[in-house]
């Protein structure tokens, strides 16, 4: 049984994995998500009914599974972030990437 | 099919190269540049197959969806689905892919092909795909797709033979999807995994160039850098090609003269109107070409919109977008095409605060203004062993117009007070290098541009000027320059009432009037003025020494100042009442710049004159 230190900027978490069993790591805002970590995208959430933004989103491709990462955050407050979506890089403001959940991947040991 | 002309139209995504395609198939040399939204209205051009058969091609602006958000994706939607006004649905359209970019553009060749319309995808960029390791079986692409697909690369002169060869045989169908893809999210995931394979997953050369440049210390500092240098080189690079061309135009101007009668009406327009008018306008091309080469250099490089990412905060806490930086850097060539580059921002409200400001970026038909004036009263001195002062002084002026921009927007913001969410969503594209041939291009259609201007507008305006100043002739028993007691003197004399305050003389005032029709007239028309005002013939580069001599520093400066706001340049309000289809945004720009220019000029001579240089 391995454990795996996963830690974001703000918090360490743990994950405990052995070969029977494995518990899937929460979904976290991809606005926490640290830099260079790749995850996938779990949830676009809509704002409120119709938002374009989200609408956008998915249009361009940020749909649940897709492979994702944060390849730098603008200076001044890390805003905007720079995101890499399957080969293709989009800068996203915050309160944009905010409407997007991940899942990271768990580093192999 | 019928034997009438075939109407193709190239769609895609943003940056596939759907204009370097057109401009490869129709001959034509369409601006193209590595920045999502370049061409933002539609472009038509013919081509003739080997075979002899005509097609109209029609270049439309990228598009992300065809549910458009922006008013340049609307043109594309609108076409592609038969509902434009004025431009009958294509009969075949060739959906361009970047190859390298596959994931993302395939979404859209989906979405075209629910459309229903005879289609021919072109795989373009195929040689930058292999070259990253990016395998794509077109074969396999084509079967999926139910369309054929063509590799091509645009920016080889025989990258487009494969397409033309198929729009040479038989007509396309339209597309035969398979039925099993319902979702296109989930088609394209599908049919990636059949047809793609990556053999180079490290790290690509863009990511370790935007370690640096997008690094949060290093990319401001690499970005400021730049900037600095371009307005340096500009400066100082420039000097010997303008003397040469002060030493033509003066030589050329002297040849014809001498071959005129002297005191003849001939003689003086000749020398006064057209060497002293548009002679003193002519030097300014090596200039505006540094300029251009420049902004050439990195529009082609895909830097621009890295730029955009690191100045966004920023722009965003003034009130503007950092999708505004590329519309606004364009600006500084010339705001017409800067204003209709904002076609690409999604957001009404950025686009509207983005088209306002976008006269006060430095145009480079400001430039001949600022290099006058800046020659005659800044000592040619070095700084710090390093900066040319002049330079310093040019650069404080973009400087200037910039955070004039700042603070506006910034107003426009809190007038405004709305607070739902500004999207930003920009992509930013593979690093390129600037290929010589597109920047060869580019500087030679400006140099065009530039020379139909001083050969038109600029030209016409002078040579009236002229007219203007040489009738009414002087009364009988006249003591000063016939220029006096002319129509312009009569003019200038009146606005001088208006104008005194700010320092300015009524040389000034007269050479402002023609300056609305363009900024670079300014120079030509004081040129003219003092040279009727009975100052020596002929003086495209004596006019900066004796304006030196004439004018106070505060005059110069106060000048300086107002052309940094003030609207000289009715094109420019032509293109903002076009662009947002309204009379009022036109008033607002009006009235606002000239209120700016009126009181950054009167506080800048009025500081002066109390400092001792009025």
């Amino acid at each position: 049984m391995t454990i795996c230190c996963i830690g974001s900027t703000s918090s360490a978490r743990y994950r405990l994995r052995c070969k029977w069993f494995s518990i899937d790591y929460p979904p976290v805002q991809l606005t926490e998500l640290p830099k260079n970590r790749p995850a996938r995208v779990a949830t676009i959430r809509d704002e409120r009914e119709g938002d374009p933004i989200a609408q956008r989103l998915r249009d361009l491709g940020f749909i649940a599974g897709e492979r994702i990462c944060i390849v730098a955050r603008a200076p001044f407050g890390g805003d905007p972030l720079l995101v890499r979506i399957g080969g293709t890089r989009f800068a996203l403001r915050r309160v944009e990437a905010a409407r997007i959940t991940v899942e990271p991947d768990i580093p192999e040991f | 099919m019928s034997t009438a002309v075939s109407r193709i139209a190239m769609v895609g995504n943003p940056n596939c190269g759907k204009t370097a395609l057109f401009n490869r198939l129709t001959g034509s040399r369409q601006k193209v540049a590595n920045y999502a939204g370049v061409t933002v209205e539609r472009k038509s051009g013919r081509m003739t197959t080997v075979a002899g058969r005509e097609f109209d091609v029609l270049d439309l602006p990228g598009a992300y969806s065809l549910a458009a958000a922006s008013p340049d994706e609307a043109i594309t939607a609108s076409i592609c689905a038969g509902t434009h006004a004025s431009e009958a649905a294509p009969d075949v359209i060739v959906c361009v892919v970047d190859a390298t970019n596959l994931r993302l553009h395939l979404r859209f060749v989906l979405e075209v092909a629910r459309l229903g319309r005879p289609m021919i995808v072109a795989l373009n960029m195929m040689d930058a795909a292999r070259r990253r390791g990016v395998e794509i079986d077109s074969t396999r692409l084509a079967a999926e797709l139910g369309v054929p697909v063509i590799e091509t690369v645009a920016v080889h002169r025989e990258g487009a033979a494969a397409l033309i060869a198929h729009l040479d045989g038989t007509p396309p169908a339209p597309p035969t999807l398979r039925a099993d893809h319902d979702d296109i999210h989930t088609a394209a995931r599908v049919i990636m995994d059949a047809t793609v394979r990556l053999t180079n997953p490290g790290p690509t050369l863009e990511d370790r160039i935007d370690a640096w440049t997008l690094h949060p210390v290093a990319g401001p500092a690499i970005l400021a850098v730049l900037m600095f240098l371009i307005f340096q080189a500009v400066f100082s690079w420039a000097v010997p090609l303008m003397d040469a061309i002060d030493a033509g135009v003066n030589l050329v101007g002297g040849t014809v003269a001498s071959l005129l009668p002297v005191h003849s009406a001939l003689h003086s327009l000749v020398t006064d109107g057209i060497v002293a008018g548009v002679g003193g306008v002519l030097v300014f091309l090596p200039q505006i070409l540094i300029l251009f080469l420049f902004i050439l250099m990195l529009e082609e490089s895909g830097y621009l919109p890295r730029a955009a990412f690191l100045l966004d905060r920023l722009m965003f806490k003034v009130g503007l977008t950092g999708r505004a930086f590329i519309p606004l850097l364009s600006s500084f060539a010339c705001a017409i095409p800067g204003i209709m580059a904002t076609r690409s921002m999604a957001d009404s409200r950025d686009r509207l605060a983005t088209i306002l400001v976008a006269p006060l970026m430095t145009c480079s038909a400001r430039l001949p203004v600022y290099t006058l004036l800046i020659a005659a009263f800044i000592p040619h001195r070095t700084v710090l062993d390093l900066f040319n002062l002049q330079g310093i002084v040019l650069f404080g002026l973009y400087i200037f117009g910039i955070v004039g921009a700042m603070a506006v927007a910034f107003v426009m913001k809190h007038v405004r007070r709305d607070s739902s969410d500004h999207a930003l969503l920009m992509e930013l594209p593979a690093y390129r290098m600037p290929n010589p041939r597109d920047i060869a291009l580019g500087l030679w259609q400006r140099a065009r541009i530039f020379l139909k201007r001083v050969g038109g507008i600029i030209f016409t305006v002078t040579v009236l000027l002229w007219f203007l100043a040489s009738f009414p002739q002087p009364p009988a028993g006249a003591t000063g320059p016939a220029i006096e007691y002319s129509v312009v003197g009569f003019i200038g004399h009146y606005l001088h009432y208006l104008l005194a305050p700010l320092g300015f003389n009524w040389q000034i005032c007269v050479a402002l009037v023609p300056g609305m029709a363009a900024r670079e007239v300014a120079v030509s028309a004081l040129g003219t003025v003092y040279s009727m005002s009975g100052n020596p013939a002929g003086i495209s580069h004596q006019l900066g020494t004796l304006i030196g001599q004439q004018w106070a520093l505060g005059t110069a400066l106060s000048l300086l100042a107002w052309y940094v706001f003030a609207p000289q340049c009715i094109s420019t309000l032509a293109v903002m009442r076009r662009e947002t289809n309204s009379w009022r945004v036109v008033i607002i720009a009006l009235v606002y710049l000239f209120g700016l220019a009126y009181l950054a000029s009167l506080a800048t001579y009025q500081i002066a004159a109390a400092l001792g240089a009025g």
